[in-house]
C-alpha cells in the first residue's frame, strides 16, 4: 500500500495556532515518539492530550503549539512517517476560529 | 509440545527469515541469546566494539541488500550502536538491532547495565520495540523486518530483557508470509497520472538532467535509469550515495554533484531545463541554495518517502513511489530528445574545467621519482589498479571526497559511504561486513588515518576470519577537512586538527598478523597497489603517506550554489560561508 499526503498546502510564515489530531496505536512509547519530533526543532507544545480511542488498540492524541506553516509542514512529515500514527488532521487557528482543517496523509498500516 | 526460550524463538525466527550473519559482541542480559544461536547454523561476527559490529551490518546490508542484524547486551553495548543507527537511518539502510536488557523486573530501578535503550534511540530508528513477554518475540521480530526492509528502508531496535529470553514456552515455527516484495509491484491510478505527467515534462525539455540517488539503487532500478537516459539521450549525475545507479564512465554519465562534485555536473544544473530527480532528497550537499538551485530548470521528483516529496525544493511534477516501478511506467511514455547541442555544450565545458589529479607520471610517462604523493594521485592509481567492480568504502573527510572523484563506480552497490550522518570510522567495519555478503568480491577501504583509529580495534575481526580486505590508509597527518575549512575561512588559525602521534601503522597490522605495503613516493605507487590488490591470504594495509597540504577541488561553499563554485585555490580569502558545514 502506499501513502498519499494531501499537501504541504502553507506559504504564509506567520506564527499562529495549530490543533494537530493523530489517531495512533496504543504502544509503548508513543508520546515521547511524538513529543520528540517537536523538541528536536526547538518547538514547544502548548497542550498536549491522549485518550482511549473507541477500540482499545487506538488512542486519539489531540496536541497543540504556536508555530509557522513551515515548522507545520516539517513536524507533520514526520509524523506521519511513525509507523504506530494511523491517522493526522490539523486545525489552522485564525483568531479563536479555526480557519481550516485538512487531513494531512492517512497512513497505510505497515 | 515443543518447549523453547525467548531466546530460542528469536533465533529461530531469525534463520526462518534467511539470517545467515549476525554481528555482534556478548554480555550479560545478552548471554541467553548468544547460548541459544550455540546450536544455531547462523554465524556470530565476533566485532572488537558494538559500534564496529552496527558497521558491520549495515556495510553487509548495502552490499548484499539484505537485512543487517546486530547482537549487543545491555547498558554500553546497546548504547556503542547509537552511532551505527543514525548512520543507518540518515542512509536508509535496512538493520535490524537486537539488544539485550536487564530482567524486566528491574527496569528503572538503574540495574547493572541497564540504560534506557528504548529512549535513547527513540530518534535514531524507523521503529522499536521494549519486549514485554515471550509471546510477543516472534510477531515482534516478523515485524521488525517488515518495517526495516519496506518501502524505504532503515534500523529497527527490539530490546529484549533477559527474563523474557530465559521464559519457555510452546512454539512451533512456522514458515513467515511472503509479503514484502508485493509491496510495490502496481501502481495506482493516481501514480500512472503522476507518471505520466513527468513523462509529458520531459518529453517538452531540451536540456534534461537526471539526479540519481541512493534510493534508485535501493529499489534496484538501475537498469531502467539506463534505459532512461539511453532513450532520452540524457544526461545523468549521482549524488554521493548514488555512486553506482549508473555507470560513472558512461558517456552520459557526468559524475557526482554538489559541494566537491565535479564543476561540469553542477555546472549542468544551472543550465538544464528540467531535473528529474530519482530517489535523492535534495539534502544540502546537492542543493546548497534552494533558490537558486536549478533555477531554470522544472524540477521533478520520484521518491518512495512521502515525507521527501516537497519537503526541500518544491517540484512540478512528482510521483511517490518505487523508482524501479515509476520509471517502467514513465519509460512507456518517453522517446529521444533532441539534445545533441545540450550535450554538446556540457562535453566542451567538461573539457574546460576537467576534474584534474596532478598526474603521478611526466609527459613520457615515466613516474617521478622520489616525488611525494597526493592523496588524489593514489586514489586515481588505485581506481586505475582495481578490477572495475571492486567495491569501495570510505570513512568521512578528504579521503571520501577525492575517492568519490577519482574512483567512479561501475555498479549498484559497490560504493558504501556514510553519507548524511558523515559517520568517521565507517570505512573499515564496513567492508568488513562487505567481505562476509559477498566473499569473491575485491574490497577496498578506503579510510583516513583520523578516522581509522577510531575503530582499528576491528584490524582483529578482518584478521581472524583472514578477510582479504585492502585497507588503504591515507595519511596526511591531519584531519584534512577541517583543516582544509579552517584554512579557507578562519584564517589557516589550525585548531586541533594536527594527528600528532599517529602509529607506525604497519607495525600496528603487523601486530594483528596483517602484511603491510608503504607508499610516500610516486614511482613506488603503482607496484606497491598492484601487489596489495594481488595478495588475498588475508586483509592487507597500505599506508600511503601523502602530503597534508591539499585541498578538495572543486567546492561550492555551504550555502551557496553552483554558479560560485571554485574550482582551484583562490587568491584571496573566501567569505565564512552561510551553511553550516
Amino acid at each position: 500500500m502506499m501513502t498519499k499526503v494531501t499537501g504541504s498546502p502553507f506559504l504564509n510564515v506567520r506564527e499562529q495556532l495549530f490543533s494537530l489530531h493523530l489517531s495512533v496505536r496504543r504502544e509503548l512509547g508513543i508520546i515521547a515518539r511524538v513529543a520528540i519530533i517537536f523538541s528536536r526543532r526547538g518547538l514547544d507544545i502548548a497542550s498536549f492530550s491522549l485518550e482511549e480511542a473507541g477500540q482499545k488498540e487506538f488512542s486519539r492524541i489531540t496536541l497543540r503549539f504556536h508555530g509557522n506553516s513551515a515548522q507545520l509542514d516539517s513536524v507533520c512529515r514526520d509524523l506521519v512517517k511513525l509507523v504506530d500514527v494511523e491517522r493526522l488532521t490539523v486545525d489552522e487557528w485564525n483568531e479563536s476560529d479555526i480557519s481550516s482543517q485538512f487531513d494531512y496523509g492517512q497512513r497505510a498500516l505497515t | 509440545m515443543t518447549l523453547r526460550s525467548g531466546a530460542e524463538i528469536l533465533i529461530k525466527e531469525l534463520e526462518l527469515l534467511g539470517v545467515t550473519h549476525i554481528f555482534g559482541y556478548p554480555g550479560g542480559a545478552a548471554i541467553n541469546i548468544f547460548d541459544a544461536l550455540y546450536d544455531s547454523p547462523i554465524k556470530l561476527i565476533l566485532a572488537r566494539h558494538e559500534q564496529g559490529a552496527t558497521h558491520m551490518a549495515d556495510g553487509y546490508a548495502r552490499a548484499s541488500g539484505k537485512i543487517g542484524v546486530v547482537l549487543v547486551t545491555s547498558g554500553p553495548g546497546a548504547l556503542n550502536t547509537v552511532t551505527g543507527l543514525l548512520t543507518a537511518k540518515m542512509d536508509s539502510v535496512p538493520l535490524l538491532v537486537i539488544s539485550g536488557q536487564t530482567n524486566s523486573g528491574n527496569l528503572g530501578k538503574d540495574a547493572f547495565q541497564e540504560a534506557d535503550v528504548f529512549g535513547v534511540t527513540l530518534p535514531l530508528v524507523k521503529h522499536s520495540r521494549l519486549i514485554l513477554s515471550v509471546d510477543d518475540i516472534a510477531p515482534s521480530v516478523r515485524r521488525a523486518y517488515q518495517i526495516a526492509t519496506s518501502l524505504r528502508p532503515g534500523p529497527v531496535l527490539l530490546d529484549l530483557p533477559k527474563d523474557i529470553s530465559a521464559t519457555k514456552i510452546d512454539y512451533e515455527p512456522s514458515s513467515p508470509a511472503k509479503e514484502d516484495a508485493a509491496v510495490a509491484a502496481e501502481l495506482s491510478p493516481q501514480q500512472i497520472l503522476a507518471c505520466q505527467k513527468i513523462a509529458s515534462l520531459i518529453m517538452a525539455s531540451q536540456r534534461p538532467l537526471l539526479l540519481v540517488g541512493h534510493g534508485a539503487m535501493i529499489s534496484g532500478a538501475s537498469p531502467e535509469v539506463a534505459r532512461l537516459a539511453e532513450t532520452l539521450q540524457s544526461p545523468v549525475t549521482n549524488t554521493l550515495l548514488g555512486k553506482g545507479g549508473f555507470p560513472e564512465q558512461h558517456p552520459l554519465s557526468l559524475g557526482m554533484l554538489g559541494m566537491h562534485g565535479n564543476a561540469y555536473a553542477n555546472y549542468a544544473t544551472t543550465r538544464c531545463d528540467l531535473i528529474l530527480s530519482i530517489g535523492s532528497r535534495f539534502d544540502d550537499r546537492i542543493n546548497g541554495c534552494n533558490e537558486r538551485f536549478c533555477s531554470l530548470a522544472k524540477k521533478l521528483h520520484i521518491d518512495i518517502d512521502p515525507g521527501e516529496i516537497g519537503r526541500v525544493v518544491q517540484p512540478d511534477a512528482a510521483v511517490c513511489a518505487d523508482a524501479k516501478v515509476a520509471l517502467g511506467e514513465i519509460l512507456r511514455h518517453i522517446g529521444p530528445l533532441p539534445t545533441a547541442e545540450w550535450l554538446r555544450e556540457l562535453r566542451e565545458y567538461r573539457e574546460s574545467h576537467p576534474l584534474r589529479c596532478d598526474s603521478a607520471y611526466s609527459a613520457a610517462g615515466t613516474p617521478a621519482v622520489g616525488l611525494p604523493v597526493r592523496a588524489a594521485q593514489v586514489l586515481q592509481s588505485m581506481y586505475e589498479a582495481a578490477p572495475r567492480e571492486a567495491v569501495v568504502t570510505t570513512d568521512v573527510g578528504q579521503h571520501q571526497m577525492w575517492a568519490a572523484q577519482f574512483m567512479l563506480t561501475k555498479a549498484p552497490r559497490t560504493w558504501l559511504s556514510s553519507g548524511g550522518a558523515g559517520t568517521m570510522g565507517f570505512g573499515l567495519p564496513a567492508a568488513i561486513g562487505v567481505q562476509f555478503a559477498r566473499p569473491e568480491a575485491t574490497v577496498i577501504a578506503v579510510v583516513g588515518d583520523g578516522g581509522f583509529q577510531m575503530v582499528q580495534a576491528e584490524l582483529a575481526t578482518a584478521a581472524i576470519h583472514r578477510l582479504p580486505i585492502k585497507i588503504l590508509i591515507i595519511d596526511n597527518q591531519c584531519l584534512g577537512m577541517v583543516r582544509q575549512w579552517q584554512e579557507l575561512f578562519y584564517h589557516n588559525r589550525l585548531s586541533s586538527v594536527l594527528l600528532e602521534g599517529n602509529p607506525d601503522f604497519l607495525a600496528l597490522g603487523a601486530a594483528y598478523g596483517i602484511k603491510g605495503f608503504y607508499i610516500e613516493q610516486q614511482d613506488q605507487m603503482q607496484a606497491m597497489l598492484q601487489e596489495a590488490l594481488a595478495y588475498d591470504a588475508g586483509p592487507c594495509l597500505i599506508h600511503a603517506r601523502v602530503i597534508s597540504e591539499d585541498n578538495v577541488w572543486p567546492m561550492i561553499p555551504a550555502g551557496r550554489s553552483a554558479e560560485d563554485i571554485v574550482l582551484s585555490p583562490p587568491a584571496v580569502a573566501l567569505p565564512m560561508p552561510t551553511g553550516s558545514t
